[in-house]
């Protein structure tokens, strides 16, 4: 399988943007980021965009749903049952903090790891102080 | 009957610090001359080299440690360009690790 | 049961005549969302089903469970908050339930309608007395189902709109208003509005007879 995809699920375009810019920035190019956010100019998230952005990953590799709030993780509930079961398989929607969990997730990714590990970098990131003690 | 009082177990502290090798463990005070410090990018950079070694590795600075191998780890340390820090490295290819990160470390940039 | 199925022409005047009310119902359901959410239910649920409308035009499909898949999708890709995927799957569920009918009868109706609140108890996971649209739908489903001829419908009509103001009292356990704890209290829940408002137009399609009422001076 090859890297992980990324698909950030925000109400806001402009916070997955900038999002994938600064993860982009971390992680390199060999990490697919994609953005699924927003509604037209207003703020919202939608299943179908969601589905339209999973279609762009990359062929052979996982691919990682990222979300902002609630309703967002529903929208992605409902991406994963449109979508065809080749793209539906190879899919996680993952609970982690949004900027962190990417963060630390599209390292573990850039280095090539497993799904797995890379899942396990975002779950970890609610554990993880911002501020070392 | 008057037993002694029992003597400390010495063969478990032992073995404690034979499996934390603290007796072979590297240990190394650098100054961060990484121009933007060890933050979004270098960090990263600095963590992906981390990884690539099966050695335990601890990044610290003050007296503050943490697994160097975790991006969010080392960026909670926010070690800016001149500060002091610790790396702490441990296991069979240790050496190797020690010099490829103490390299990154020490560059203006990466 | 003569009179009380649905055919494509129903169903369309259906997503037309429930497109139309909530865009009268709109700044209402704006103003009740502000007080316990995030204050943009009217505006979300107007735009989607005046998208869903203008789609089930355009598509003109040939059976109900194609017009039911129409209106999800159609929800779906423009309504933006919860609600979008919560009556997208309500359609969705509906729309599999109607699969290549023309015309349904009541039963099948029904039958669809509880896999929709189904659906809507999955995706939501909210229970009945959460104050989601939940509170509205459980109770009007239990009714028609037990009384399904068709003077009785009318009467769900009545249990539906209820059912909405009875969430005025409630605690939020679901959603942004959940935040709020107590002080949700007070105030109808937006969604619950907008599905008691849902059957009221439902059933008018269904089999006409409907009055409808002025839901801004109830709810507010």
């Amino acid at each position: 399988m090859g890297n992980a995809s990324f698909v950030i699920v925000s109400h806001s375009k402009k916070l997955a943007d900038g999002l994938i810019q600064l993860a982009s920035q971390m992680a390199g190019p060999s990490v697919h980021m994609v953005p699924a956010a927003g509604l037209g100019d207003e703020l919202g998230t939608s299943a179908t965009d969601i589905v339209s952005a999973m279609e762009t990953c990359p062929e052979d590799g996982a691919i990682l749903l990222f979300f902002d709030l609630g309703s967002a993780y529903m929208n992605c509930q409902m991406a994963l049952e449109l979508s065809p079961p080749a793209i539906r398989d190879r899919s996680w929607i993952v609970d982690s903090p949004l900027v962190e969990g990417v963060i630390a997730s599209s390292v573990v990714a850039s280095m090539g790891l497993s799904q797995e590990e890379v899942i396990a970098a975002a779950e970890e990131a609610y554990h993880i102080r911002k501020v070392a003690e | 009957m008057v037993t002694h009082a029992k003597s400390p177990d010495l063969t478990k502290t032992w073995a404690f610090l034979t499996k934390r090798q603290v007796f072979d463990l590297i240990r190394k005070n650098l100054v961060v001359n990484l121009e933007q410090g060890l933050h979004a990018r270098p960090a990263s950079v600095f963590v992906r080299a981390a990884n690539a070694f099966q050695s335990e590795i601890r990044i610290g600075k003050g007296d503050k440690l943490t697994n160097a191998k975790s991006i969010l780890g080392v960026l909670s340390l926010a070690i800016a360009k001149g500060q002091e820090m610790i790396l702490e490295i441990d296991g069979p290819d240790e050496e190797e690790a020690a010099s490829s990160l103490e390299q990154i470390i020490l560059s203006k940039e990466v | 049961m003569i009179g009380v199925g649905m055919n494509l022409e129903q169903f369309a005047n259906f997503i037309h005549d429930y497109a139309q009310r909530l865009e009268a119902l709109k700044d209402t359901l704006n103003e009740l969302d502000n007080r316990i959410g995030d204050g943009d239910h009217g505006t979300n649920m107007a735009r989607g089903f005046h998208t869903a409308q203008q789609q089930l035009q355009a598509k003109s499909p040939e059976d109900l469970g194609a017009a039911c898949n129409v209106v999800a999708m159609a929800l779906l890709g423009s309504v933006g908050g919860a609600s979008g995927p919560l009556y997208g799957t309500i359609f969705m569920k509906l729309g599999g339930a109607l699969k290549n009918l023309a015309q349904a009868d009541i039963e099948q109706l029904i039958e669809g309608l509880q896999a929709a609140k189904t659906g809507i108890i999955e995706r939501g996971k909210a229970q009945f007395g959460d104050k989601t649209m939940l509170d509205v739908w459980e109770p009007t489903l239990e009714y028609v189902t037990a009384h399904s001829c068709d003077e009785e419908l009318l009467q769900a009509v009545m249990v539906a709109r209820i059912a909405a103001l009875e969430t005025r009292d409630r605690v939020a356990k679901k959603g942004r208003a959940a935040y709020l704890g107590p002080r949700s209290a007070g105030t109808c829940d937006p969604g619950s509005v907008s599905s008691g408002l849902f059957f009221e137009v439902l059933i008018s399609a269904w089999r006409g007879g409907v009055e409808t009422i002025p839901w801004e001076t109830l709810v507010l």
